[in-house]
């Protein structure tokens, strides 16, 4: 592996997070994750108790109440203002190091599935399957959903070399990683040129090893002969999960913020940097300029807007039409039919016209692929704004309520009175608000940065297509946002 | 032992813990002759009057000391709406009550008789925006009778 003299992202005069007291120490200590991902995994199990034990109204269960209200309304707000620290505290790889044991032959994930467009379509499908087994109402089935995750991790993790569910497969995962280019932290070397003469990689190919091994290093920039002895064992730290090279990472795209690269490097060369908030969707080549990553981050902006959708009256309206029209009952096909449209084909017509448009208004050169890619960036905050005007709503609405459940969980009785109380309705809608036109107002800062970039006196005419696009998905928000909310389950084709 | 395998060994031995404490809720006695009928004044997004009747299987009324109705939405994270009464006269009760939000809910009627009995039941209810389907056939679990202008009432669902 070759190493660039600088890696891109080296931040200046930001500091490493790793570095702060208490909190900096125990991360990087080798069972800092362990810190985070237990607490999880005990809710977790939690949750699936309940689900499958406890009442199954869902206001009144723990597996409802806890992955639909709580998980979805700080994920969004951590992703922010933080970064991925759900992947980082994921119970879903608890089991990792033994299923590693138990791996089969270590095969690699199939070359034709290393890509974004199984991600795609396990978003797509755990979005269906929401709104078709109607997954908000129903502790039972989320209860199975959350099996699911630690089946599918764990039976991938035993198949393949690389942590093939955390980067192709899992749809928690991907909402994570895009959303996290957001994010103002990202894992940087410290000074690559201790890379470029490091032997072992670690970072990579970890310091796991079944029988002890000692190997003197050299130590770049210290005394002639000088050596450091970096040692490898049973008690070493595993290289990355998602084979993703420190002195080259651009993106937080495919990190699930472990830190096994920085418990690994035996020159303590990596940190976690604090850098500007979504400093790497204003850079040029920090993406792979390929149609699933692009697709993958629009896509879900888009996605964003069919979810909220699928809670508001004109869905039921449209469904109800869709069934006379076809003369069919079938909820499933009624709602492949709209989300399919919705999530699938809408954008990707929209956003071909708008990169087509883009290229004639410009008389750019450039292909289509590459054009989608240079604002693909773009959707980020707009969708990280349509997801957090969304789950912040469910939130607000209901943060409390977790106690009185769990109060009931316990056999206690539950104070709905003193703790069910939502927030003030103007409240929401002012949070609403903001996180769209803010996520607005980023995008077409990015998007703007693009054009400049990309077509540079004819910026503005290769702009307006894709600020268009933008602005009418904000619109639809601002409007589905207006109409209030009614949740039914199937009862139009019961 | 490792330190990750105490940790996990531990969370196990909490979990277990946590769940073991559970302490089963008492349920309603299920030998009680009673059953409850609940009607609505309207099942749109707003107030409404909840009327309900608390009776034994020949439909004579009971006698009643409170009454408690629980209104749950279906969607995780939606406050329950909680109303009391212990104004019915004859095992009849008209209680105010809000519809807060359109969608699914489930209604939990919980009468505690004077004879220290109590009885539950549970009813689904769609509730309708002021927005929502003006052209849209009746829900299927609303027993509207044989108009549209009877007053709503609801099935158990218990």
């Amino acid at each position: 592996m070759t190493v660039p003299r600088q890696s891109l992202y080296r931040p200046r005069g930001l500091f490493d997070v790793l570095r702060i007291p208490l909190i900096g120490r125990l991360l990087r200590w080798r069972w800092g994750r362990l810190v985070l991902q237990i607490p999880l995994l005990v809710a977790a199990a939690l949750l699936v108790i309940d689900g499958f034990t406890g009442p199954q109204t869902a206001a009144r269960n723990l597996a409802t109440v806890g992955a639909w209200v709580h998980y979805r309304g700080l994920v969004v707000l951590i992703l922010l203002l933080a970064g991925n620290l759900f992947c980082m505290g994921c119970p879903f790889t608890v089991t990792r190091t033994l299923a590693k044991r138990l791996s089969i032959r270590g095969r690699r994930f199939p070359r034709r599935l290393r890509n974004k467009w199984v991600a795609i379509a396990s978003l797509f499908f755990i979005f269906l399957l929401y709104e078709w087994l109607d997954l908000w109402s129903s502790p039972l089935l989320t209860a199975w959903v959350i099996v699911a995750y630690f089946v599918a991790s764990f039976v991938l993790e035993a198949v393949f070399t690389e942590s093939a569910f955390c980067k192709y497969v899992c749809p928690l995962g991907t909402f994570n990683f895009v959303y996290a280019t957001a994010a103002p932290t990202q894992i940087s070397v410290k000074n690559p040129q201790v890379c470029a003469t490091c032997v072992g990689k670690e970072c990579i190919n970890g310091s796991y090893s079944p029988q002890p091994m000692i190997r003197l290093d050299d130590i770049p920039g210290g005394e002639p002969g000088a050596k450091k002895e970096v040692r490898h064992g049973p008690e070493g730290t595993l290289g990355c999960g998602t084979l993703l090279f420190p002195p080259q990472l651009k993106s937080n795209l495919e990190c699930v913020y472990c830190l096994d690269c920085v418990r690994a490097c035996p020159h303590d060369n990596i940190g976690l940097m604090a850098r500007l908030p979504g400093r790497e969707l204003l850079k040029p080549g920090a993406w792979p300029k390929r149609w699933d990553v692009s697709l993958l981050v629009i896509l879900l902006a888009f996605m964003g807007v069919t979810n909220a959708f699928g809670m508001v009256p004109p869905i039921y309206q449209l469904e109800f039409d869709l069934s006379q029209t076809l003369g069919t009952n079938n909820e499933l096909l009624i709602l492949l039919i709209i989300f399919g449209f919705g999530n699938i084909l809408l954008p990707t017509t929209l956003v071909l016209l708008t990169a087509f448009l883009s290229k004639l208004f410009s008389g750019s050169k450039q292909s289509l692929r590459h054009i989608t890619a240079a604002f693909a960036p773009a959707f980020v905050p707009v969708g990280l704004g349509i997801w957090i005007g969304h789950y912040t709503f469910h939130f607000l609405l209901g943060a409390g309520t977790i106690i009185p459940v769990f109060q009931e969980f316990l056999g206690l009785t539950g104070e709905w009175q003193r703790f069910g109380v939502a927030a003030d309705q103007g409240f929401i809608t002012l949070v609403q608000i903001v996180a769209l036109l803010g996520g607005l107002v980023w995008g077409l800062s990015i998007a703007q940065t693009a054009a400049l970039r990309m077509y540079r006196r004819q910026s503005v005419l290769g702009f307006v297509p894709w600020a268009l696009l933008l602005i009418g998905i904000i619109l639809v928000m601002l409007q589905i946002f207006s109409l209030p909310m009614e949740m039914r389950g199937s009862i139009l084709f019961s | 032992m490792t330190y990750r395998k105490f940790t996990l060994l531990a969370s196990l031995a909490l979990l277990l813990l946590i769940s073991a404490c559970r302490q089963e809720q008492a349920t309603p006695a299920s030998d009680v002759d009673a059953q409850i009928s609940l009607a609505m004044s309207s099942n749109t997004v707003g107030e409404s009057v909840l009327m309900i009747a608390v009776t034994d299987s020949r439909l004579n009324s009971l006698s009643v000391n409170k009454l408690t109705v629980r209104g749950d939405m279906n969607h995780a994270g939606m406050v329950p709406v909680i109303a009391e009464s212990e104004d019915g006269a004859g095992g009849q009760f008209e209680i105010p009550f809000e519809w807060t939000m359109g969608g699914d809910w489930t209604v939990e009627v919980t009468a505690e008789l004077t004879d220290g009995q109590t009885v539950s039941d549970t009813f689904d209810v769609t509730v309708i925006s002021d927005d929502g389907d003006m052209n849209m056939e009746t829900d299927a679990d609303m027993d509207m009778g044989d108009t549209m202008d009877a007053t709503p009432t609801a099935e158990s669902s218990g």
